[in-house]
């Protein structure tokens, strides 16, 4: 089932929330909405449900218009980020409910519905707890009940609102893989919505990165990171060196600069050097697998931060005070000019 | 009402402040709370058991108890699924004039039962030109049971919603939502999935409006008339006895409603501790 | 132009209509009935009505009994709240649900039982008579009354305030090296305010509403337009503090929102 959404607008208050997307989503794939709180991901999310009518624009499902379905004809599972599941009734009844309320002539009997409900909950390994309630569950569990229960209704498109922010962090990498092998065997078309770049990317197909009500760019996980289309998309992809250039040399100081060019620390070189202009090291954090080193050049305001493995670190053992060059493997421009505060 | 926090010593109040503040608590109770409630069976029962028995069950109080039952019969589920209605209104939409609405549920809260029956008798009395109609149409409800029906709703009318916005606010609409998204219908969801996350604080309110009901005195006392045998509710009967120097008599039908008050405090306890366990945890995990 | 976006929750027409046709029958037309009659009356005469002696009179009795009953309760409410909550001991519970006892208890019930206690006769009367004072009938006996009325408020208002306090903000004050009275003035009070003041304000309302009772029936049955002129004083009056209650509640949420979280 593919989504199709055309020039989407929603306005909240004085506050616009989504200004004017396009979006197109195609069957079975597995897409995040990334972006900062407020980006207007969530409500994005949930104009697709069908919880929210937008003022402007429209949305189909392989090609029919659904803009003005109510949300519980839209045949569409959604999973909450506080779960929303319904603390009064047991997990084999939480799970069975969308099954439960359907009209009579499409509900299932009763055997049927035990065997749909009891694979259903094998299939997210919580067959035990059938019987147990909400209450008397982990967050992790929680989290899988509430999967279970959209997927009983065998919707067309599966929609997770921040499913693992409530998370501690190992249930979360858990949940996680297991999610995404889930959608391999399932293919069901999924979004979800997301702030965590590190699972957008460990996750998606394709990634939507928002920002302030509108797309930044759409792509897949490689592309986001080497091809950013805009500063935006690059700082919140992950911690980044920002360095003026003049684009028609390789590498410059501040004076006659018409670009940045971003570079990962990842991708920062240092390597001592006797120029006594060049940066200094400032500090050199062990943080266990890598070594972050803090460096500042006397004509920049931030401060350059260069990540390397235990073992390539140990080849320059640099220290605090020592002076480096500094170089770059790869990086990414904007000239000064494309550079909106946005 | 929760067990005390446990606090640390490092904060216990001193002993002399702890018992000082404990007399002053349990002396301020002895004699406002307790000291009333044994007066009222102790005058009760003054003049023996038997005298008791014959008070509550005369023909003026037995048809007071009748009108009173009926009359709560009445007022309690109207206002029960008025008080729904709103509380879903008011805490699932939001719509200009909310505010004013949720002041006009708050309004027989801040007038006077007195003026509330008042308000009743102008409306329908002999001298306004509905009442008029009314009397030429031989329909009586100023001085008879549609009247304190009427007065008695407009008194009780906040009760159940009060009770319903806070929770249902706190609430969330949340697994409403999901119940959507399942495919539930608006009925299917209210029924399945709303009726129960409110069951106790609805219990709760039903329960505060009966006993207003039932224990209503000033709007009733306007609108009635005091017509004995016919429109006398229980407190009404209960003032008349009194007015008449029969003093047991009037603390034995005082009694019945003490009763009423106690068995409302015990199930309010219960249902109150019921809706505290039913809330759900939040996730700690 | 702002188009009217649908609701995702159903529902929305039915209770609106259910609530609006509800509210106009039982209180919106007979208030407007007041208000009408109360029109009609004519300026002066309202005047008349509403400043005669006796009027007057009980203006005085029936505000200042119930400031004075607020009062009271205003001291011993939180006090009692404070026991309930912070205190161990037993009975606690029973005397917790005893709280409630004046809202459940119907008012005839509570009028005559004090009555009777507090009459010449009675076994709290006698003693109270013995040293030269008298109480049923009087002001200080209606104001008896009233602390019995409003005494739930103000324990109510105040208890989950306190349930829900924190303990860390009296240990950090502890820390800081403030004594238990210090900190119940300087920490504890201040948080409390809001809550005391509502419940004082909803135990006026109530005090006055109970009190209207006993004055009018002391008016001639049948001066309608007397009635009416001093039951929209009243009632203005009881409009007045249930706006302070809702107001003082709007500041108290925006207050603590900006604090919580």
């Amino acid at each position: 089932m593919s989504i199709e959404l055309t020039d989407i607008a929603y306005r909240y208050a004085d506050v616009i929330a989504i200004d004017g997307i396009d979006l197109s989503i195609e069957s079975g794939e597995l897409l995040a909405l990334l972006g900062p709180s407020g980006c207007g991901k969530t409500t994005l999310l949930r104009v697709i449900a069908g919880l929210e009518f937008p003022d402007r624009g429209t949305v189909r499902f392989e090609g029919r218009d659904v803009t003005q379905v109510a949300a519980r004809k839209r045949h569409v599972g959604l999973v909450f980020q506080h779960y929303a599941l319904f603390n009064h009734l047991t997990v084999f009844e939480n799970v069975a409910f969308g099954l439960r309320v359907r009209r009579f002539w499409r509900r299932p009997r009763r055997a049927e519905l035990k065997r749909r409900v009891s694979e259903l909950l094998d299939l997210v390994q919580l067959g035990e707890l059938a019987r147990r309630y909400p209450a008397q569950l982990s967050g992790g569990q929680r989290q899988r009940v509430a999967l279970a229960r959209a997927l009983a209704v065998e919707p067309e498109i599966l929609l997770l609102d921040e499913p693992f922010g409530a998370l501690d962090a190992r249930v979360r990498g858990e949940l996680r893989r297991w999610l995404r092998g889930l959608h391999d065997r399932i293919h069901v078309t999924s979004v979800f919505v997301t702030h965590d770049q590190e699972e957008a990317f460990e996750l998606a197909d394709r990634i939507a990165v928002m920002n302030k009500g509108r797309i930044e760019q759409l792509a897949d996980p490689q592309t986001l990171y080497t091809q950013p289309a805009s500063p935006f998309v690059c700082r919140f992809l992950g911690e980044v060196n920002e360095l003026p250039v003049a684009l028609h040399e390789r590498w410059t100081g501040v004076r006659d600069a018409d670009a940045i060019a971003f570079v990962r620390p990842h991708d920062l070189e240092l390597t001592p050097s006797r120029n006594t202009d060049a940066a200094r090291i400032e500090s050199v954090r062990d943080l266990g697998a890598t070594v972050r080193i803090e460096a500042r050049h006397p004509a920049l305001l931030a401060p350059l931060i260069g990540i390397q493995e235990r073992g390539r670190f140990a080849e320059n053992a640099l220290e605090p005070g020592q002076s480096v060059a500094i170089a770059a493997r790869q990086w990414v421009i904007f000239r000064t000019g494309d550079i909106t505060s946005r | 009402m929760n067990a005390p926090r446990r606090h640390s010593t490092a904060l216990r109040d001193p002993a002399w402040l702890r018992t000082l503040l404990l007399t002053i608590a349990l002396a301020f109770v002895a004699l406002f709370l307790v000291l009333p409630l044994i007066a009222v069976f102790g005058y009760a029962i003054e003049k023996g058991f038997d005298v008791y028995l014959a008070s509550v069950t005369d023909e003026d109080a037995r048809s007071a108890i009748r009108l009173t039952l009926l009359v709560a019969a009445i007022s309690v589920p109207a206002n029960t699924i008025f008080g729904v209605a709103a509380a879903w209104l008011i805490t699932r939409f939001t719509f200009s004039g909310k505010n004013l609405l949720v002041s006009l549920i708050d309004l027989p809260f801040a007038v006077s039962p007195v003026i509330a029956g008042l308000i009743y008798v102008l409306l329908f009395g002999a001298q306004s030109s509905l009442g008029s109609w009314l009397i030429a149409h031989d329909i009586k409800i100023i001085f008879a049971v549609p009247g304190i029906v009427l007065a008695t709703t407009f008194v009780t009318f906040p009760f159940v919603a009060r009770e319903l916005i806070p929770l249902m606010q706190a609430q969330g609409s949340e697994e409403e939502q999901a119940a959507l998204t399942l495919g539930a219908g608006g009925w299917s969801m209210f029924w399945r999935v709303v009726l129960p996350k409110i069951g106790w604080g609805l219990a709760y309110g039903v329960i505060l409006c009966n006993a207003r009901a039932i224990g209503e005195f000033g709007a009733v006392s306007v609108v009635s008339g005091h017509i004995r045998g016919v429109t006398n509710t229980m407190p009404l009967h209960v003032e008349i006895l009194y007015n008449e120097y029969n003093r047991t008599a009037a603390f034995a039908v005082a009694s019945l409603l003490a009763l009423l008050a106690l068995a409302t405090l015990a199930v309010k306890q219960l249902v109150g501790w019921r809706m505290r366990r039913a809330e759900p945890e939040h996730d700690a995990a | 132009m702002r188009r009217r976006r649908r609701h995702a929750l159903p529902g929305f027409g039915l209770t609106l209509g259910l609530s609006l046709s509800y509210l106009a029958l039982i209180v919106l037309i007979p208030l407007g009935a007041l208000a009408l009659k109360s029109a009609t009356i004519g300026p002066l005469e309202f005047w008349n009505a509403v400043t005669t002696p006796r009027a007057l009179a009980s203006y005085r009795v029936t505000f200042g009994c119930a400031a004075l009953a607020g009062l009271v309760n205003l001291v011993l409410g939180p006090l009692l709240a404070w026991v309930l909550v912070r205190y161990r001991f037993p009975g606690r519970k029973l005397i917790d649900a005893l709280v409630d006892l004046p809202f459940a208890l119907p008012t005839a019930v509570a009028g005559i039982t004090l009555t009777a206690l507090y009459a010449s006769n009675g076994p709290l009367g006698r003693w109270i008579e013995a040293a030269g004072y008298k109480v049923a009938y009087t002001p200080t006996g209606i104001t008896i009354a009233l602390i019995f009325v409003s005494l739930p408020f103000l324990v109510r208002s105040v208890q989950p305030v306190l349930e829900q306090l924190e303990p860390d903000i009296e240990e950090a004050a502890a820390t800081l090296g403030a004594g238990r009275l210090t900190t119940l003035v300087r920490v504890i009070l201040p948080t409390l305010w809001p809550a005391i003041l509502t419940g004082f304000a909803l135990a006026f309302a109530r005090a006055v509403g109970e009190y209207g009772s006993v004055i009018l029936s002391k008016l001639d049955a049948y001066d309608y337009a007397g009635a009416t002129a001093i039951a929209v004083v009243l009632l203005l009056v009881s409009f007045a503090a249930l706006l302070a209650i809702n107001l003082l509640q709007l500041w108290t949420v925006r207050r603590r929102s900006s604090e919580a979280r």
